[in-house]
C-alpha cells in the first residue's frame, strides 16, 4: 500500500505543473490548513486543502469502533502521512487545531507506530460538522486498544480545521 | 537611566508578573487536581454553553454586518449540534445525564436544537429570511443549556471531596500568590520612583534622561495596568501617585483626577487609604461596591517604602478582587450545609439552627418531624430519579405550607424538620404541623404520573418537652414514631405517657429477646370451620405471649412490630414456624391431619429468608408442605411486590398453600391480587362484625366472595362471633369461617384431650392454601 501511495504521490507531483515548489490551488470549500515546518505551501506560509485535494493524496479504508459512538464503522481518508509528504513537513510533531477550538499536539511518530487515519468519509459519504466531520483524525481503536486510553485517546482530533507542523 | 537600570526595572517587572503567574498557576493545578475529576461534567457543560454564546455572537455579527460568510455560520451551527449531542447522548456527559434534573435539561436543549432543523435546511438552500427564525429559536436553547451549565456546576461540586478542604486550599493558594504580587509590586514602585527622580536629577543629560524616564514609566505603566490586581500608591503625605487600571475599573476614581489629591479626598475606599497595618496575617478582607453596583470581595494588603533614614516614602496598596472565588466558597458552604437534593438546611445545618434558637433566653419553640408515607414504594417501584423528584416537589409544598418564619430542613431520605419560633401554645404547633399534613394532601403530579405521598408529623416543644437539640430531637421522634403507628396524616405531640410507651417496648423487647431465648412461648391454635359442613379445614396458629405480669397490655400488632423493629422478627418467624409445623406433624401422626396456617410478617428480612426457613421447618418436622399455609397482609403485597411474589410463588410450588389476611382493609388493589400467587382470601373481621347491622357489609362480603371466586379462591370469613352472621356468610357462599363462635384459640394438649369428640377434619381441599404473619391469640 505504501508503495502505491508513493507511486500516486509521486504521479501527483508529476502532474502538478509548478511541481515541487508549488501545490495546486483548491478549487472547492478549504477544509484544511497547514503551516509552520512545510515546503510545499499554495497560499502564503501555507497549504490549504479542499476535501479533492486531499482525497487525490489516494483514499484508505479503516473499520474500527470509536470511543463516542456504537458499533462498527467503516471510514475513509488518507494515510496521514502522506498528507505530510505532500508538504514536505520537516517537523515532529503536529499542532492540530478544531472547528470547536480543541486544540492537541500530535506527534508524528504516531503515524508509524499505528495506522492512523486522517478520515474524510465514514461509509463512503463525506462526514458534517455534526458527525465530526469534515476530517476526523481516526485511530485504530478495535485493533489497538491501547489508543482508547490518554494520551492517544485526544489526539484523535475530529472538526480538524489546521495543523501547524512543528 | 542606564541600560543597567533598565535591566533592573524590567527585571523587577518579570519578577513581579512571574510571581502573580506562578501563584496564580501554581493555585489552578492544584485545585485543578482536587477538583479535575469533579468538574470535568460542569466544564463539559459550560464548554458547550460557550459554543452557543459564541454561535449568538456570530449570529448577531451577520445580521448586522453580513459576514461571516453564510457557509461559516452554518459550521458553528453544527460544532454546536456536535457539542449537544456529545452531552446528551455519549459517554462524555454520562455523569450529567446521570442526574435527573440535568438529563430533563439535557434534552430539552437537543429537543429545542431539533426544533431548529428546518429553518438551517431553508438557510441552506439560500433562503436569507430564515435567520430571522434560527436566531429566535437559538434563544429559546440559551435558557435551558444556561440553567443546565449552572445547574451541572452545583450538582457536582458537592461530590468534591470535601468542601472545607478546596476551601482551605483556594484560600492559603490566594493568599500565597497576593503575597508575593505584593512583594513584587513594592519593588516595581520603588524602582519607578528612582528611576523618574534620577533621571530629573541628571541635568548634564535632561533630554536623554526625560526620554528614558518617559520609556521606563510608559512600559512599567503598561504592565502596571495589565495587572489582574488593584494597585495604588501615595508618598509620604498621603497625596496619590498612582492608580492603576484595575482600581479605576473596581472604585470608579480615574487617575487624572486623583493623581497629586489627598487620597481621602478622591472618593477611594478606605482600602486603598488606611495608614494601618492590615491583621497579623498581613491581609485585610473587605467588600465594596463597584461603580455598576455590584458588590467586590477584595482580599487587600499594603506595604510601606521607607528611605534609608527609617522615614516613610511611599506606600503602595495592593487589592485582589475574589468576589468569584468569594462566590465559589459561598456555594460549598451551602453545599456543606444544605441538602443537595431540594436545597434546604441538612441535618447538621439544622442542629445549629434549633441549637442558637434554643439558646435564646425565654426561647420557645417547636420541633416538628416529618416523615413520608409511601415513599418507600415509590422510590421502589419507580425508581430512584422519580423518589428525588417526587422529594424536590414536597420540599417545595412543605416552604410554601410552613411559611416564612419557619426553618425547614432535610434530615436524610424522606425525613424532614420543620423548626417553629415563638410558639405561643401547642395549637399553634399542631395549626402547623395541620398545615404541612394538609399541603401533601393533593397528589404530586410528575410526568411519570399522579403520586399520592401523604406525611405524619412529631412535634416536640421547648422547653416543656426538652431544652437541649438531643433532647427536643429524641421526644420529636418519639412522636413521630407514634403518628407512623397511628394511620397515614397523624400528628402527634409528644407526651410523657408515649416516652412511657416508649420505655415499655424497650422492655417488651428485651421480655421477646429473653422468651425467644428460653423457649417459652407457646402457641395456640384456632380452628377453622368449613361452612358446607362444618368440618374442621385448618388452624391458624397465634402466638401466645407468656408474659403473665401484663397480658392485657401487649397487643399483637405491638409485638409484632417490636419485633420487627429489632430484628427478632426473623428468629421470631422461624420459632413460629417451626412449633406450628411440628403442631402440624404430631397431628398427622396421630391419624387427625390438619392443615395448619401460620402469618408471616413480610418485612424485607424475613421475605430474604423464607424460602430457607419454610424449607428447614418442613425438612425438620417431616410435615407434608400441603399440611402448612402462610398468612401474609395486603401491604405486603404493595412493598417489595415483585420479591414477595417471587418467595411465595416458589414456596407455592413446593405445595405450601398462601392465603391473604385482613383482605379489605388496606389498598385492595385488584390489579395486585390477579397477579398475586393465592390460594385463599380472608375476609377482614371489621366486615364480619358489621354483617347484620345493615346492607352495605353484606353487600361487600358478598363482592368479595364473587370476586374470590372468580378468581378461584377461596373465602374465609374471620371474627364470627354471632350466628346471624355465620347464616349470612353462609348465604352469599363463604366457604370456611372462623372465629369464637366456631372455636376459641386452645393450646395443642386441649385440643388433644377434645379430639376424640372434634368432628373429623376433612381432608385438605385441593384448590384452597393459605400464607402467615404471627398471628395472636387475640382471635
Amino acid at each position: 500500500m505504501r508503495f502505491v501511495l508513493a507511486v500516486l504521490t509521486a504521479l501527483l507531483a508529476i502532474s502538478s505543473p509548478l511541481r515541487a515548489e508549488q501545490l495546486p490551488q483548491p478549487t472547492g470549500r478549504p477544509i484544511l490548513e497547514i503551516s509552520g515546518a512545510i515546503g510545499r505551501t499554495n497560499a502564503p506560509g501555507k497549504a490549504v486543502f479542499d476535501l479533492a485535494m486531499l482525497e487525490s493524496l489516494g483514499l484508505q479504508e479503516l473499520v474500527t469502533t470509536t470511543p463516542w459512538t456504537e458499533g462498527e464503522q467503516r471510514f475513509s481518508g488518507v494515510d496521514p502521512r502522506a498528507l505530510l509528504r505532500a508538504v514536505e513537513a520537516r517537523g515532529s510533531e503536529l499542532e492540530a487545531r478544531a472547528l470547536d477550538d480543541y486544540r492537541v499536539v500530535v506527534p508524528i511518530a504516531d503515524f508509524e507506530r499505528f495506522p492512523v487515519l486522517l478520515a474524510t468519509r465514514r461509509d463512503g459519504r463525506p462526514m458534517a460538522i455534526r458527525e465530526r466531520g469534515p476530517l476526523w483524525l481516526v485511530y485504530p481503536w478495535a485493533t489497538h486498544p491501547e489508543t482508547g486510553d490518554q494520551p492517544y485517546r485526544g489526539r484523535a482530533i475530529w472538526q480538524l480545521r489546521s495543523i501547524v507542523v512543528r | 537611566m542606564d541600560r543597567r537600570r533598565l535591566g533592573i526595572v524590567t527585571l523587577a517587572a518579570l519578577s513581579f508578573l512571574a510571581a502573580l503567574g506562578s501563584g496564580a498557576l501554581g493555585l489552578r493545578q492544584k485545585r485543578d487536581l482536587d477538583l479535575s475529576t469533579v468538574l470535568h461534567a460542569g466544564w463539559f457543560a459550560s464548554r458547550t454553553e460557550a459554543h452557543l454564546l459564541r454561535f449568538l455572537t456570530v449570529l448577531e455579527r451577520y445580521v448586522a454586518r453580513g459576514e461571516p460568510d453564510r457557509e461559516s455560520f452554518l459550521e458553528r451551527v453544527e460544532v454546536l449540534l456536535l457539542a449537544v449531542q456529545r452531552l446528551v447522548r455519549e459517554p462524555d456527559g454520562a455523569r450529567i445525564m446521570a442526574d435527573p434534573v440535568l438529563a430533563e435539561l439535557g434534552f430539552e436543549v437537543e429537543r429545542r436544537l431539533k426544533e431548529l432543523e428546518p429553518a438551517l435546511a431553508l438557510l441552506r438552500s439560500g433562503d436569507e429570511s430564515a435567520y430571522q427564525n434560527v436566531r429566535r429559536r437559538l434563544e429559546a436553547v440559551e435558557e435551558p443549556l444556561a440553567d443546565l451549565v449552572a445547574r451541572s456546576y452545583d450538582a457536582f461540586l458537592d461530590a468534591a471531596a470535601s468542601a472545607d478542604q478546596i476551601s482551605a486550599t483556594l484560600r492559603s493558594g490566594l493568599i500565597s500568590s497576593l503575597g508575593l504580587a505584593a512583594f513584587s509590586g513594592v519593588l516595581l514602585a520603588w524602582l519607578l520612583a528612582k528611576a523618574v527622580g534620577e533621571a530629573r536629577n541628571a541635568r548634564k543629560q535632561a533630554d536623554r534622561a526625560a526620554f528614558a524616564a518617559r520609556e521606563a514609566e510608559s512600559s512599567l505603566r503598561t504592565l502596571v495596568d495589565a495587572l489582574p490586581v488593584a494597585v495604588t500608591a501615595v508618598d509620604e503625605q498621603g497625596r496619590l501617585l498612582l492608580v492603576n487600571r484595575h482600581a479605576t475599573e473596581l472604585t470608579g476614581v480615574a487617575e487624572a483626577d486623583a493623581i497629586g489629591r489627598a487620597a481621602s479626598e478622591t472618593g477611594l475606599p478606605a482600602v486603598f487609604t488606611q495608614t494601618e497595618p492590615p491583621d497579623d496575617r498581613g491581609f485585610r478582607e473587605c467588600t465594596l461596591e463597584a461603580p455598576d453596583g455590584s458588590r467586590r470581595h477584595l482580599i487587600a494588603t499594603a506595604r510601606h517604602v521607607i528611605r534609608a533614614d527609617g522615614s516613610l516614602a511611599r506606600r503602595v496598596h495592593i487589592a485582589l478582587d475574589v468576589t468569584e472565588r468569594r462566590n465559589a466558597e459561598e456555594r460549598l458552604r451551602h453545599l456543606a450545609e444544605h441538602d443537595p437534593l431540594t436545597g434546604l438546611a441538612n441535618r447538621s445545618r439544622f442542629g445549629t439552627l434549633l441549637d442558637s434558637a434554643l439558646a435564646q433566653p425565654g426561647a420557645r419553640v417547636a420541633l416538628h418531624l416529618l416523615d413520608l408515607d409511601g415513599f418507600k414504594e415509590v422510590n421502589d417501584s419507580l425508581g430512584h430519579p422519580v423518589g428525588d423528584r417526587l422529594l424536590l416537589a414536597v420540599a417545595g409544598r412543605l416552604v410554601r405550607a410552613a411559611g416564612p418564619g419557619a426553618v425547614i430542613a432535610r434530615l436524610g431520605g424522606d425525613e424532614f424538620a420543620v423548626l417553629q419560633n415563638d410558639t405561643e401554645a401547642p395549637e399553634a404547633a399542631r395549626a402547623l404541623a395541620d398545615r404541612l399534613v394538609a399541603s401533601l394532601s393533593q397528589p404530586i403530579v410528575l410526568p411519570e404520573g399522579r403520586l399520592r405521598v401523604g406525611a405524619s408529623v412529631g412535634i416536640a416543644l421547648a422547653p416543656e418537652h426538652g431544652r437541649d437539640v438531643d433532647e427536643l430531637l429524641r421526644h420529636a421522634d418519639i412522636a413521630l414514631y407514634r403518628a407512623k403507628e397511628l394511620a397515614r396524616g397523624s400528628i402527634v405531640l409528644f407526651s410523657t405517657e408515649l416516652a412511657a410507651a416508649q420505655v415499655f417496648r424497650h422492655r417488651l423487647a428485651g421480655a421477646l429477646e429473653l422468651a425467644l431465648q428460653r423457649g417459652s412461648l407457646t402457641l395456640r391454635f384456632q380452628p377453622i370451620l368449613r361452612l358446607q359442613d362444618d368440618r374442621l379445614v385448618s388452624r391458624e396458629a397465634l402466638l401466645r405471649w407468656p408474659d403473665v405480669q401484663s397480658p392485657h397490655s401487649v397487643s399483637a400488632a405491638q409485638l409484632v412490630s417490636v419485633a420487627e423493629e429489632t430484628g427478632l422478627i426473623v428468629p421470631l418467624t422461624e420459632w413460629v414456624l417451626r412449633a406450628a409445623c411440628r403442631q402440624a406433624r404430631s397431628w398427622l401422626a396421630l391419624g387427625r391431619p390438619c392443615p395448619v396456617a401460620v402469618n408471616i410478617s413480610m418485612t424485607p428480612p424475613v421475605v430474604e429468608r423464607l424460602e430457607t426457613m419454610v424449607e428447614a421447618a418442613l425438612e425438620k418436622t417431616g410435615l407434608p408442605p400441603h399440611l402448612l399455609e402462610l398468612e401474609v397482609t395486603e401491604g405486603v403485597l404493595i412493598r417489595n411486590f415483585e420479591q414477595t411474589t417471587r418467595v411465595l410463588e416458589r414456596l407455592r410450588r413446593l405445595g405450601v398453600r398462601t392465603a391473604l389476611d385482613d383482605f379489605g382493609t388496606g389498598y385492595s388493589a385488584l390489579a395486585y391480587l390477579q397477579r398475586f400467587p393465592l390460594d385463599k382470601l380472608k375476609i377482614d373481621r371489621q366486615f364480619t362484625n358489621e354483617l347484620g347491622s345493615g346492607p352495605t357489609a353484606l353487600a361487600i362480603v358478598d363482592a368479595i366472595v364473587r370476586l374470590g371466586h372468580a378468581l378461584g379462591l377461596s373465602i374465609v370469613a374471620e371474627g364470627v362471633e354471632r350466628p346471624d352472621q355465620l347464616e349470612l356468610l353462609r348465604h352469599v357462599g363463604c366457604d370456611e369461617a372462623q372465629g369464637f363462635l366456631l372455636g376459641e384459640p386452645a393450646d395443642a394438649e386441649d385440643i388433644l384431650r377434645r379430639s376424640a369428640t372434634d368432628p373429623s377434619p376433612v381432608p385438605a381441599p385441593t384448590r384452597p392454601r393459605r400464607m402467615a404473619t404471627l398471628g395472636f391469640a387475640s382471635s
